[in-house]
Formats: structure tokens, C-alpha cells, sequence
């Protein structure tokens, strides 16, 4: 970890930056981009099982009672 | 080959979009239909990330002078505008409009405290306002034509606003579905592209950032003075460029993304939650690629002028912001990426722009007109279109008036009234039931107060327009003054929004406090289904 650190801080600081903020906010762009596209999954997910079990549910089977018969129509 | 190419294509594109526009036409009958837009996914996210239209240029211009610290305002515009706005924000609202039968921002406030007046006020605050958010739209454009068609600024100006009128008036105020999805993907394949390119320029990602930490001594002394270290080393604390780029650009624009009325006007508009969690997703990486791009190419600029031209971004520019990525389009960008970034260019802006003055026309003949003066729906929609067509002169004198650099300005000032006006009463009539009517008037009306006094006394970069302070005192502001050395004389460089946010939410809890609280039956209605 700290030779990829080293690497990376060749004198300019992480990334390439001058100043590590900057470098942190860059990262946390990307990561708080990340948080939605995460979310935004879930909640897909979450909405195609919805979907999927729905779709799933028996149909309901009219029962007839015992000792009486059917109407005759 | 770069001026013929791009004619060409804003030829074509001019007619293809104007034959859907005219196809997609639907009539506009009542007030109501005006406001309800397109729905579904992508247009909710993509008119969600309206800050892009005005962040491709004038951010990422103002991104090339201030350097990567403005990648703070991306990262504020995710996670609030996009993530906090969408999640914790989105639902509520959508739930107490449907309770409500609101369909605006400043309808859905009224009908929440019970009050003409809240509903009216915000309506003319919003319609006020609105078009120099507008504006802050057409220059972009505007200065995007002057450069790469090589004509003067008030002839690009006045076409791109002749063109705006003409598709309003044939394809209407609506926007056709497809074409606002087709839109959002060309942008944001033109910002893919963008951004790629320039690293690939610069030899990758780690390698252009040394480069551009590298040519921190070009930085011109004046700029120095003011606080500006390197593009790379951030801003040095408590300078006027930190008080300005914090202050302004990236407290007043991030936190005044969770409060703007397009935005909430979508979220009344919503099909469905699920459509609001999945436009997280879309809105997320929509903000990104568009805001995101801009602020990181913006300060990259930097270097490839000066390897080309032998100049910073600023200088070649002129000294105006809002013609430096034009420039680097036109310059350095291959000849073909050109004509594709007009035609994205254009697509956001007509759809922002449109979206704009639909809202406008709305906050004027619905909610201040019908609603607050008790004219109804009849008056209401007649009202509407006068709205409409006022937001859109207003807009464009705007646009002419406003001086070079104005964008990243103008849209800082817009979403810091919006933020100082409306986040207190509209955060918390979310969240509290506390709040009451009078506690909502207060904040409203202290917040919008305590930001005008502001800026006619204390904030340089109004009171020299203004000029009230230099008649009343004789001098630009009350602490122009004062040695530079002093914290005092830095006053003169926070933003409005800084002071006037605290003393809106410190109103709004403390009016509410001691002021009748409203009917419980009114609260169970709002708060049907929410909380559960």
C-alpha cells in the first residue's frame, strides 16, 4: 500500500494534485456517482421482483360449497 | 472545413428539430397543461441536471480561472441535488402535491401553509428571477455561436433568440418525449467524448494533472494576490477567490439545487416513486458526466493554450470566462467534435430554456394571478401566456445587459435567492408540522430581505451595480473601506446566501414557535401517507 501510495505522489501529490483536497474531492465525485447508480439499481431490482411476483399470484378457483349444486343457467 | 462543417450540421439540425417540434405539437388549453411536461425517466433526470445547460460553458469557463477546487460544486450537486433532493425530498413532495392537488413549486408552498399570499409571493419571486437564469442559458449559447461561427456577439445573440421564438411558436412550449431523451444522450456522448479527448491529449489522467500542476507559475500575479495558488493546489483560505468560489459558486449553486422550481415542478409530475428512484440513477451520472466533465476539462484548458498559443485559458479568452470552452472546442478540439458539440449545445439549451419559461408563464398566471389574487383558472390561463411571453423578453434583455463572465454569476445569484427565499419553508414543511403560516411568510420574506440588504450593502459584486450604497453613503459598499488586510474588507466578497439561509431557518423555527399553529385536520392531509 504505501509503494502505491509513493507512486502515486511523485513529488505532486496523490493523482497528480498539487494539494490532497483536491485529489479527495475528485474521488468522492466519482463515488458519490456511484451512491446513485447503486441506488438507482436497487431500486430497479426491488421493482422487477415486485413485478415478477405479481405476476406469479395464483388465479383465484371459485369454490363450491358442499350439498349444493351448482345453478343452472 | 471547421465553419462549413458546423453550418451545415446547425442547418440540419434546425430543420429536423423544427419538423418534430411542429409534429409534436400539442395544444396548450389550460394551465394545467401547461405545466404537466413529459414524464418518464430520462426527462425527469435530464431536466433534473438543468444547472448543465449553463455548466458546459459558463462553469467550466469559470473552472479554467478558478481551478479543480470547483469540483466541489460537483460533488454538492450529486449528492444534494441529485441523491438528497431525489431520496429524501422527491417522495414528500410528490406525496403531499398528490394530497394537495398542487401541481407547482409555489402551489404545492401555499396549499401546504394555506396562504394566498405564500403561494403569490413565491410565484413573483420565481417569475422575477427566472429569466436571468435564462440569460445566464442564451450567452452560453450566444458566445458558443460567436466563436464558432465567427460573427459578432449581439448578431450570435439575437439568432439564437430568434430561433428559440421560432420553435416556440411552432412546436409550443412542450417538448416532444424522444427528442429530450435523444438529446440527453447526444450530450452526454459530446461530454464523453470531451473528456476523454483531453486526457488523451494530455498523455492520461495522472500525467495532464502533473502538467497542469507544473504550469503554477503561469499564473498571472493579480490572480495570485487574489488567492489562486495553481489549478491544482486549491484556493488559499479566506482570499476573495476562496470567499467567491465557496461562497457563491459552490455553497449558493450546491445547496440551491435542492430548492429549484423546474426541479420540484418535475417531482409533483412524477408517475411514480419507482420513476423517482430510477431517475437517482440517470440524474447521477447525467450530473457527472455534464457538471463533472466541464469542471475538469475547464482547468485542463489551461495547459493546452499555453502549449499552443502560449497563453492561459483567461488571457486568450480576453478576460471573459464564458468564452474559454467555445474557444478550446473550436481550437483544440478535432473538426468534427465541433459541429456535434453546437448541436448538444443547442438541444439542452432549447430544452432548459423551454422548461423555463413554462414555469415562469405558470408562477405568473397560476399561482400569483388565479391563485393569490383569486382570478381562478380562466384568468389564470390567459395570465400564463403572458407569463411566457414576458419571461422570454425579459430573458433576452437580459442576456444583452448582463457584462462578460456573467453565467457561472448569474446562475450563482438565481439558485441563491431560490436557496435564501424558499429552503427553510420548503425543507421543513416536508419534515415538521410545526411550521405554521406565519412562521412560513417570515422566512420567506426575512430570507429574500436579508439577501437583498446584503447585497445593496455589503456584497461588491451587486452594490457597485446597484449604486444605492454609494448614493446613501458615498462609498460602493460599507466595507470597501476598511484595510484589505482586515477580515472586515473579505465581507465584501460572501455571498448573500451565506447570511441570509441561517436567519430564513432561524425565522421559520422561531415564528412558528410562537405563532398559532395550523388545523390538525389540514396536517393529517398533508402528511397522508407520508412518514409511513
Amino acid at each position: 500500500m504505501n509503494e502505491v501510495t509513493d507512486i502515486l505522489q511523485r513529488g505532486w501529490g496523490l493523482l497528480g494534485f498539487a494539494s490532497s483536497e483536491i485529489a479527495y474531492v475528485y474521488i468522492g465525485s466519482l463515488l458519490v456517482a456511484l451512491l446513485c447508480v447503486i441506488y438507482g439499481l436497487l431500486s430497479w431490482k426491488e421493482a422487477v421482483k415486485a413485478a415478477f411476483r405479481r405476476s406469479r399470484r395464483p388465479r383465484r378457483v371459485r369454490r363450491v360449497k358442499k350439498g349444493k349444486r351448482p345453478r343452472r343457467r | 472545413m471547421r465553419l462549413y462543417s458546423n453550418i451545415i450540421v446547425v442547418v440540419l439540425y434546425i430543420i429536423v428539430m423544427g419538423y418534430l417540434a411542429y409534429r409534436g405539437r400539442k395544444g396548450n388549453g389550460t394551465a394545467s397543461d401547461s405545466m404537466i411536461a413529459e414524464r418518464g425517466v430520462f426527462s425527469l433526470a435530464y431536466e433534473g441536471s438543468l444547472i448543465g445547460t449553463a455548466a458546459i460553458i459558463g462553469f467550466g469557463g469559470a473552472a479554467a480561472l478558478f481551478g479543480f477546487s470547483l469540483l466541489w460544486l460537483n460533488f454538492l450537486a450529486i449528492l444534494v441535488g441529485i441523491f438528497i433532493a431525489f431520496v429524501f425530498f422527491g417522495k414528500r413532495t410528490r406525496r403531499m402535491g398528490i394530497a394537495l392537488h398542487a401541481q407547482s413549486f409555489s402551489e404545492i408552498l401555499g396549499e401546504r401553509y394555506q396562504s394566498r399570499f405564500i403561494q403569490g409571493f413565491a410565484g413573483m419571486v420565481v417569475f422575477a428571477f427566472i429569466p436571468l437564469f435564462g440569460a445566464a442559458i442564451l450567452i452560453g449559447v450566444a458566445r458558443l455561436i460567436e466563436v464558432s461561427f465567427h460573427v459578432p456577439y449581439p448578431v450570435g445573440f439575437l439568432a439564437f433568440a430568434l430561433l428559440l421564438i421560432l420553435f416556440i411558436i411552432i412546436g409550443g412550449l412542450k417538448g416532444v418525449r424522444y427528442t429530450d431523451t435523444v438529446h440527453g444522450l447526444v450530450i452526454f456522448a459530446m461530454m464523453a467524448i470531451l473528456c476523454f479527448w483531453t486526457y488523451h491529449l494530455l498523455g492520461g489522467i495522472v500525467p495532464a494533472h502533473q502538467a497542469l500542476t507544473s504550469i503554477a507559475p503561469l499564473v498571472p500575479e493579480r490572480l495570485a494576490d487574489a488567492g489562486l495558488q495553481g489549478w491544482t493546489a486549491g484556493l488559499r483560505w479566506g482570499s476573495p477567490l476562496w470567499w467567491i468560489a465557496w461562497s457563491s459558486l459552490i455553497y449558493g449553486v450546491g445547496i440551491g439545487t435542492l430548492v429549484q422550481p423546474p426541479l420540484v415542478a418535475r417531482f409533483l409530475a412524477a408517475s411514480s416513486e419507482r420513476e423517482l428512484d430510477r431517475a437517482v440513477l440517470v440524474g447521477g451520472v447525467f450530473m457527472l458526466v455534464v457538471m463533472g466533465v466541464s469542471l475538469t476539462v475547464g482547468p485542463l484548458t489551461n495547459i493546452l493554450f499555453a502549449q499552443r498559443l502560449g497563453e492561459i485559458s483567461i488571457a486568450v479568452a480576453g478576460g471573459n470566462t464564458d468564452k474559454i470552452i467555445p474557444l478550446y472546442v473550436d481550437r483544440v478540439m478535432p473538426w468534427w467534435f465541433g459541429p456535434l458539440f453546437l448541436v448538444g449545445v443547442l438541444s439542452a439549451s432549447l430544452a432548459a430554456l423551454r422548461l423555463l419559461f413554462r414555469v415562469g408563464g405558470v408562477s405568473l398566471g397560476r399561482d400569483f394571478y388565479g391563485k393569490a389574487l383569486g382570478f381562478g383558472e380562466e384568468g389564470g390561463i390567459v395570465f400564463t401566456r403572458v407569463g411566457m411571453v414576458l419571461s422570454i423578453v425579459a430573458t433576452v434583455l437580459w442576456g444583452l445587459v448582463l457584462p462578460p463572465s456573467a453565467i457561472a454569476r448569474a446562475t450563482a445569484f438565481f439558485f441563491g435567492v431560490c436557496a435564501a427565499a424558499f429552503l427553510s419553508l420548503y425543507c421543513l414543511g416536508l419534515y415538521w408540522k410545526g411550521v405554521t403560516k406565519a412562521g412560513g411568510i417570515a422566512s420567506m420574506v426575512g430570507g429574500l430581505g436579508t439577501s437583498f440588504l446584503w447585497m445593496i450593502f455589503f456584497h461588491g459584486q451587486e452594490s457597485a451595480i446597484l449604486g444605492i450604497c454609494q448614493v446613501l453613503f458615498g462609498t460602493a459598499n460599507l466595507v470597501a473601506d476598511f484595510p484589505s488586510t482586515s477580515w472586515a474588507w473579505h465581507v465584501q466578497y460572501v455571498d448573500p446566501v451565506v447570511i441570509a439561509l441561517p436567519v430564513s431557518f432561524a425565522l421559520c423555527i422561531i415564528v412558528s414557535r410562537k405563532t398559532r399553529k395550523l388545523p390538525k385536520s389540514h396536517l393529517d392531509r398533508c402528511f397522508k401517507g407520508i412518514g409511513k
